[in-house]
């Protein structure tokens, strides 16, 4: 899904009070971007830095105060489609809080039974769903959700989500409390989603390793306005980002820039520890074998 | 000391007669730990770590086996007042720990639950303040405050009460690097000044690379509990718990295997020394 945001500005009024209106805080200031289809992007911002809101827009949640917001083109605020936000999967940090019925089928086809879809196609889709975040269907269904692992259950939320087939996936913090492994399939499975069902997702992260393993784009936020979007890459080198998210430089970036500065290698910044000895190795032979 | 011995625990649930769905969450556990010792706890998730801190202060009390605290069974209730205050938690989200409107008020909301004299109340609460090193007064609404200043308050609010054994459930898991590194020095910092001991839960190892033990949970077992160098050289068995070398670490261990000399605690300073004698 292509989202489209052009002077995007949001300001939370208190409706009856119309002092405290003209007092509220801009939250978001004049946004303008463009996000494709497909992409795979992060969003970084600290609380208060008007993330969240963002999000919500994007979801319908909330209404832009000036500016227009597009889906595919179309502004579902304006053309009264608001059945557009549907497409939008939003899943909200810890979503596995919210899972509440005694089967991982049941919790999953929640969406679909309240559609009132006949019986097949829902059983269908939980299937779908349920293989797309690789959880055995037969192995899995009429487990109570309750049992399951963190990542299970995480994964249970998800599918309750991707069965509803959004076109674009938000998620909040959705690696928060997840031990490495998890983190790391958790990842698999959204890049396969990206890659073969085409869809787009936003997802909130904190991390900067996170970010740069595995997004295509860092949004940075910050009061209200975007203070970085481009590669990920690039803001390992902006200092300014680094400090306003208390970000430190990933220690394999400060080694291969010690390696280069001595002429020893030229700059992977992804330099693995096995890597890095390999070269200081090599450099302190070379030096012994000059020395005799 | 905490004496722990052949401790089961399982989540029961009440309505359900069926026992193939209590899941069992700790089997047989043995462990003790010190007055003052800091034992970091590590494993996946789901592999017991937290269930085991909840049985320390009593908040579960384990199916069999027992919890001893200070000598103190934890499944004598009238002994819980005691072990609760002795053991306290301080866990992941500041956000769900706090019960003031103010700095002040949080702190002393602890302190008149423990009966603590009124009018040494505010002498306390400036030296929990204090020694945390919380950068803010009394009066300051806990709304105003950061992420990890949040997280320094829920830690000033439990030192308050003295407690011999402190457990930080993935206490800096929702803050940026950077203040992880703030509130980790702050908590060293406070045991130096008012030793107890430290129960750490984390999936960063640069934390507790300074713990006397690494106690590793598996499947709701102890699989092994012993000084930090019985685990660093075995790295499968880190990557199969879900746990990553600090990075200067590791190559500090790949540089040995190499035969080059270089401490354990390398850091880039030390790199560019061995580096700049050749150069």
């Amino acid at each position: 899904m292509q989202i489209q945001l052009s002077g995007v500005s949001f300001i939370y009024e208190k409706k009856k009070k119309k002092k405290a209106a003209t007092l509220a805080p801009t939250v978001l200031k004049q946004l303008n971007l463009t996000i494709h289809s497909g992409e795979m992007l992060a969003v970084a911002g600290k609380s208060g830095s008007g993330k969240s809101t963002f999000l919500q827009l994007l979801k319908g949640f909330l209404s832009p105060t000036t500016g227009s917001v597009l889906l595919d083109g179309v502004d579902p605020n304006t053309s009264k489609r608001p059945e557009l936000f549907d497409q939008v999967g939003f899943i909200f940090q810890y979503p596995e809080h919210q899972l509440f019925a005694t089967t991982v089928f049941d919790d999953i086809a929640f969406g679909l039974q309240s559609a009132k879809l006949p019986g097949e196609i829902v059983e269908q889709r939980v299937r779908k769903a349920m293989e797309s975040v690789e959880l055995d269907y037969e192995v899995f269904k009429d487990r109570s959700p309750f049992e399951l692992s963190g990542g299970e259950k995480r994964r249970v939320a998800i599918a309750g989500v991707v069965v509803l087939e959004p076109k674009l996936l938000i998620l909040d913090e959705p690696t928060a409390g997840l031990d490495l492994p998890s983190r790391t399939a958790l990842f698999e499975l959204l890049h396969h989603m990206n890659k073969n069902q085409g869809l787009t997702i936003i997802w909130v992260s904190h991390q900067l390793d996170e970010i740069v393993s595995h997004a295509s784009r860092l949004l940075a936020l910050q009061n209200g306005v975007f203070i970085a979007d481009g590669s990920p890459e690039a803001a390992l080198s902006d200092p300014v980002l680094l400090e306003a998210f208390g970000w430190e430089e990933p220690s394999a970036l400060v080694v291969s820039r010690l390696l280069g500065q001595l002429g020893l290698s030229a700059g992977n910044t992804k330099l693995s520890p096995e890597e890095a000895a390999a070269i200081i190795a090599a450099a302190l032979n070379q030096h012994e074998i000059i020395a005799k | 000391m905490l004496d722990i011995r052949n401790a089961s625990f399982s989540y029961t649930d009440e309505d359900e007669e069926d026992t193939q769905h209590t899941s069992r969450v700790l089997h047989q556990v043995t462990a003790s730990i010190e007055a003052n010792e800091f034992v970091a706890l590590l494993g996946r998730n789901g592999s017991g770590k937290s269930s085991f801190t909840r049985l320390l202060n009593g908040i579960e009390i384990p199916s069999e086996g027992t919890v001893q605290v200070e000598g103190k069974f934890t499944h004598h209730s009238p002994s819980l007042p005691l072990i609760r205050r002795a053991v306290q938690i301080v866990f992941q989200n500041p956000e769900n720990q706090q019960v003031g409107m103010t700095v002040g008020e949080d702190i002393a909301f602890g302190l008149s639950n423990i009966g603590y004299p009124q009018q040494q109340m505010q002498e306390r609460i400036a030296w929990a303040i204090d020694l945390v090193g919380l950068d803010a007064d009394v009066d300051r609404p806990v709304t105003r405050l950061s992420g990890g200043e949040k997280q320094k308050l829920a830690l000033a609010a439990v030192l308050a009460l003295s407690p011999k054994y402190l457990i930080l459930d993935e206490a800096t898991s929702m803050l940026d690097p950077l203040a992880r590194k703030q509130f980790v020095a702050t908590l060293h910092e406070a045991r130096k000044r008012h030793p107890f001991a430290l129960i750490y839960i984390t999936h960063h190892l640069e934390e507790v690379l300074e713990a006397d033990r690494w106690v590793l949970f598996r499947n709701g077992r102890i699989h092994l509990d012993g000084p930090p160098a019985q685990f660093l050289n075995d790295e499968a068995l880190l990557a199969e718990c879900g746990l990553e070398l600090p990075y200067y670490h590791a190559l500090a261990l790949a540089l040995q295997a190499k035969g080059i000399s270089v401490p354990a605690s390398l850091g880039i300073e030390e790199l560019r020394d061995l580096l700049c004698r050749f150069n």
